[in-house]
């Protein structure tokens, strides 16, 4: 439980928009250690989806140093970003992103099909609940199983690392519980590390660590020793 | 309309300018092709209109069995609705310039007042000495130019001297005639009954009694095009006319040499009366030869006149038929792409409003009209037509006609083929094409503008997943690979870009195989099978009149020693074939009399059309080439009749029919000759075969010097003669290739890319997930290169539908063409098909690198 996970050390990211250069970040020093389940939380336009998109290896810092899993990730070219998005990331976004025309099954197999040891994607389904849905297309299943497949889908590839954003954004508030259930049950009992990014700072007492993020860093950081389990939260 | 519309529209264009250049493109390349192959007709029929103006081409040609008279031409000329008749003299001479002998058609330079059938100077001046001649440009091409003397020697019994005053000629000036349109100057009685050459003399110098013929125009034809109804309108009341003056006047000179002759005979008998001493000319009567005399002149045959038309001028009706099959092509060929054109457009608009429909939306909630917000996207459209129709009006009217030009002047000798401006045929093409594309964008529009704007601000439902019909056979569906699977749900998911991506895909494949497939019909498999299987003598040699036994051996001697490995005596003459004795039309062919037919085959290979087997020359039959017996419609067992001029014809049994694409053949055994014309035949050419190692220039030299050689011609020159003729064809090749080309790239471009940005999300997310670029472009990539493969199998089979029509459409004359396309340009065809796929998905390839994937994050739209 000691071992560091995720380390930031003073990342910062500069968009160049037309003529206007915007710092998005500004110096982000955090730690995450494995197992955990870390909530990197602040309003909107604070930097949290830009630390996201870094931390998922779809983008890179302008400055500074961070390791995942012990990778210097801000040393890797375009190419060992994919290889490391493809065997250590899972993602769960705020609009599913699954793929309209396959089912909730082969919507997991996509992803698998790409990993070297991924979990059988019918026992995965089965256990967030959806071993009666797994033949449904998207469109035939509500918000909250289109979410659950998405974490299926995730949780598939086995990943060192789950990153979750906004994973109730789009969701009921029952359903929104339901889901993050699932992710903090996943955490508990598979060991996985894994980070959500919110803007909904109720739900942060259920983290092991608690990130808040405002202006391009981080405004502060503490260690949860006591998270609260979900159904004990109100928002 | 606000300006901002008309604003927003021309931003729209700069900013999405390849959806924009692809409906101007395939719009270019419709309009190009419609105005292009459209203009190329009425451009031939101006072309031959002007030069018939220009010369005065006749409209009708009197032919008479006996030659006309002064009181003929009068008659003629007092006929109404003649506007001018004019007499010609002609005569068929040989004509000797250097080794060079042959057959010559000499005719009189038309009289300069009121000339008809002018002569188109095209070198030189007109003769002012009466030493002096013109001679056609092909003839020329072959031999003597200005400044050469050149001889003309009679052809029969009769001297030359009593036709002509003059029979040594200085030659001044090179000329075409607009009675001969095709470089064919047909048949004649003399040598081997070919017309090599036209010579034009002053009318003075023909010392004949008679006019060989009467050329005829007539009044209120100025002006109007020799191919309308409207000629045939005012013409067939003329001709009907003539008719009947040609009646009258048949009786008439029937009369007048009737007593002509029984004055002679009067006068013989007086003569011989007093020379014999007997008082009553009358007595001599009864006597047997004055009796004979009397009974010929009481039979004395009824003279013809013959009334032909233009369409009896065999260039004017190789010219008429070449203007319809251009025609024809015209009427199926542009309707291809302009389907094209109508698919691509409604696509690109559906896309560009399905993405704007939160724009549209907005404008709509804003208080915009329905109106306004359509006439952006219908003046987007509008504009990108109008712009390619007037590119492709560049390229149809300029660019087309001249390259379809270029394969026609190796036809025709018409001095000038121009290319005009169509405006009924410009403005057909850009309205089908305005009509089309505005059409297609307001029915793109319509579902949005019916909406309410608050619907249109949220994002349009995905299409929702589907199984697919293939899933249920399980058998096939369980084989199949995870990504296979994808690919098979996605085409099926999105049915229309299936459809339309199939139908861009087989058209352009129909396409090259069409344009392929002409090129080995009309000319690689017609080279090949002609000069490879059939004609397999190396030479050939043209006799004179006349050889003598000594200058026979002299030439045995000749040939035997010059490499010649093995010749054959042959005897060919031109004649014309017809069907049944009386009305059909008759077709001119060779009569190829072999010597000794057991051999014929290793000079010319006489093998059944079908079948294949070889053919054997029996001693009641002839064996006709193919295009000959489909043209005159028969089949082994039919009668045919065979003519070396008007009056003498022979009826023949057809045994069988050879394969042969370039001219007409008419095969008949020595024995068989012998029993319909009671002759032997006299050999006239010598067919020879070669060991190739001597330079052929020396042989060519060798033989000529030798008496009795009138000509020397080497297949393989023909061959490459052919090649030459047929290599404009590729002209059009390529401009078929290029539009198929261009024609799949817009389909594909534009097709891939709504794909891609219909999918965008998806392609996002798969990034997220992992894919690695080269996957990434897999996953769409998989996609286009099987629906070119479902494109391509339609697509062969409306290329060979589409072959066949044009080669329909196209074939005239004695050559026949191969039907059959090469393997080759079927695997040619596929390979290019997929060439132009694996290039579009090439510059895609990059558009899908370029994807942002923290739009995957993002939310919907």
């Amino acid at each position: 439980m000691n071992e560091t996970m995720i380390q930031f050390k003073g990342i910062t990211k500069q968009y160049t928009m037309g003529e206007v250069k915007i710092d998005a970040l500004t110096g982000v020093d955090f730690t995450v250690k494995r197992g955990e389940f870390a909530i990197i939380a602040g309003p909107s336009g604070a930097g949290k989806s830009t630390i996201l998109n870094i931390l998922g290896g779809m983008d890179s810092p302008t400055t500074g140093e961070f390791t995942v899993n012990k990778q210097p990730l801000h040393r890797y070219g375009k190419k060992d970003l994919i290889t490391y998005r493809r065997q250590e990331v899972g993602f769960v976004f705020q609009f599913y992103n699954l793929i309209q025309n396959l089912t909730a099954l082969e919507n997991v197999e996509l992803a698998v099909e790409i990993c070297k040891n991924p979990f059988k994607p019918l026992e995965i389904l089965k256990q967030v609940g959806l071993e009666n849905r797994m033949i449904n297309f998207p469109s035939q299943l509500s918000g909250g199983e289109q979410q659950r497949v998405s974490i299926a889908r995730a949780l598939a590839k086995n990943p060192t690392l789950l990153l979750c954003d906004e994973p109730t954004g789009a969701l009921d508030y029952t359903t929104g519980r339901s889901v993050l259930k699932l992710l903090q049950d996943t955490c508990r009992q598979t060991g996985m590390t894994v980070v959500l990014i919110t803007h909904n700072l109720a739900i942060a007492p259920m983290g092991d660590r608690i990130i808040k993020i405002k202006n391009g860093c981080v405004e502060n950081m503490s260690v949860n020793p006591n998270p609260l389990p979900v159904e004990d939260i109100e928002w | 309309m606000g300006t901002v519309i008309i604003k927003n529209a021309i931003k729209e264009i700069h900013s999405s300018f390849s959806r924009f250049l692809a409906i101007l493109l395939v719009i270019m390349i419709g309009s190009a092709f419609y105005t292009g192959l459209k203009s190329v007709g009425p451009d031939l029929e101006a072309s031959a209109n002007q030069y018939f103006e220009a010369t005065h081409f006749m409209n009708f040609r009197l032919l008479s069995s006996i030659g006309f008279n002064d009181a003929d031409l009068a008659a003629v000329r007092n006929t109404s609705g003649v506007e001018n008749a004019q007499p010609v003299n002609a005569i068929d001479t040989f004509l000797s310039f250097g080794q060079q002998t042959n057959v010559a058609h000499v005719i009189s330079i038309p009289d300069p007042t009121g000339a008809i059938n002018d002569l188109h100077l095209v070198q030189g001046r007109l003769p002012q000495q009466s030493n002096e001649c013109i001679i056609d440009k092909q003839r020329s091409e072959a031999g003597p130019k200005i400044g050469d003397t050149i001889t003309l020697t009679s052809g029969t019994e009769t001297p030359l001297s009593e036709s002509l005053s003059e029979t040594v000629y200085h030659v001044v000036g090179i000329a075409e005639t607009p009675s001969y349109l095709t470089k064919d100057r047909g048949i004649t009685q003399l040598g081997n009954g070919k017309i090599n050459g036209l010579v034009f003399l002053p009318a003075a110098n023909f010392t004949v009694p008679a006019y060989t013929e009467i050329l005829v125009t007539a009044a209120g034809t100025s002006g109007i095009s020799t191919f309308s109804e409207e000629y045939i309108e005012i013409t067939t009341p003329l001709e009907e006319s003539l008719n009947t003056v040609a009646s009258q006047r048949v009786e008439i000179r029937q009369q007048e040499l009737k007593a002509d002759a029984e004055a002679q005979l009067a006068a013989q008998k007086t003569a011989f009366a007093a020379a014999n001493g007997i008082t009553d000319p009358s007595l001599l009567d009864a006597s047997p030869e004055f009796l004979a005399a009397q009974k010929s002149i009481n039979e004395l045959a009824t003279p013809q006149w013959h009334v032909l038309s233009r369409t009896s001028n065999s260039g004017y009706l190789d010219y008429q038929n070449t203007i319809d099959s251009t025609n024809g092509i015209a009427s199926i060929l542009p309707l291809f792409f302009f389907g094209i054109a109508t698919l691509v457009c409604l696509t690109t608009m559906t896309r560009m409003v399905e993405e704007q429909r939160t724009q549209i939306g907005t404008l709509k909630a804003l208080g915009y009209s329905n109106g306004a917000i359509a006439f952006k996207y219908l003046l987007y459209a509008a504009t990108a037509s109008i712009l390619g129709s007037l590119l492709g009006w560049a390229i149809g009217f300029m660019l087309i006609p001249q390259v379809i030009f270029k394969a026609y002047r190796v036809l025709y000798t018409l001095p000038e083929m121009t290319s005009a401006f169509y405006g009924s045929i410009a403005a057909l093409s850009a309205l089908f094409a305005i009509t089309v594309t505005t059409v297609a964008t307001f029915l793109s529009c319509l579902t949005i503008l019916r909406s309410a704007p608050a619907e249109l601000m949220l994002p349009s439902a995905p299409p929702p997943g589907k199984r697919i019909f293939l899933e249920s056979f399980d058998v096939i569906w369980k084989k199949l690979r995870f990504s296979q699977k994808i690919t098979f749900r996605n085409l099926f998911r999105y049915k229309k870009r299936f459809w339309m991506t199939v139908l861009g895909v087989a058209c352009c494949t129909a396409m090259l195989v069409a344009g392929l497939g002409l090129r080995d019909s009309i000319a690689t498999q017609v080279a090949e099978k002609q000069f490879g299987d059939i004609l397999r003598y190396d030479i050939s040699l043209q006799l004179k009149e006349n050889v003598t036994m000594e200058q026979q051996s002299a030439l045995d001697y000749t040939l035997t020693n010059n490499n010649l490995s093995a010749y054959l005596d042959n005897t060919v003459n031109n004649i014309s074939v017809q069907r049944i004795a009386d009305t059909s039309d008759s077709i001119d062919s060779l009569l190829m009399v072999p010597t000794d037919p057991a051999s014929l085959s290793n000079y010319f290979m006489l093998r059944s059309y079908d079948t294949g087997e070889p053919l054997v020359l029996s001693d009641h039959g002839v064996i006709l080439t193919q295009k000959l017996a489909e043209s005159l419609d028969v089949s082994p067992g039919d009668t045919i009749v065979i003519k070396e001029d008007e009056t003498t014809t022979q009826l023949v049994l057809v045994e069988g029919i050879a394969e042969n694409y370039l001219q007409h053949y008419v095969f008949l055994s020595p024995s068989y000759y012998q029993t319909i014309y009671g002759e032997a035949p006299q050999p006239n050419q010598i067919l020879g075969l070669l060991d190739s190692t001597q330079p052929q220039e020396d042989l060519a030299a060798t033989l000529m010097a030798t008496e009795g050689v009138s000509s020397v011609r080497f297949t393989s020159n023909n061959e490459q003669d052919f090649q030459n003729t047929l290599g404009s064809i590729n002209y059009l090749i390529w401009i078929i290739i290029i539009a198929a080309a261009l024609l799949a790239l817009v389909v594909q471009y534009t097709l891939t890319t709504i794909n891609i940005s219909e999918r965008f999300r998806e392609i996002a997310t798969i990034k997220v997930l992992g894919f690695y670029d080269r996957e990434v472009s897999a996953y769409i990539t998989r996609e286009s290169y099987l629906l070119t493969l479902f494109g391509i199998l339609p697509g062969l089979i409306a290329g060979v539908l589409l072959h066949g029509y044009i080669l329909d459409a196209a074939e005239v004359g004695n050559v026949m063409y191969v039907e059959s396309i090469l393997a080759q340009s079927f695997l040619l065809s596929i390979l290019l098909t997929f060439m132009f796929t694996w290039l579009v998905n090439l510059i895609l390839i990059g558009t899908l690198k370029k994807i942002n994937m923290v739009e995957a994050l993002k939310s919907n739209e």
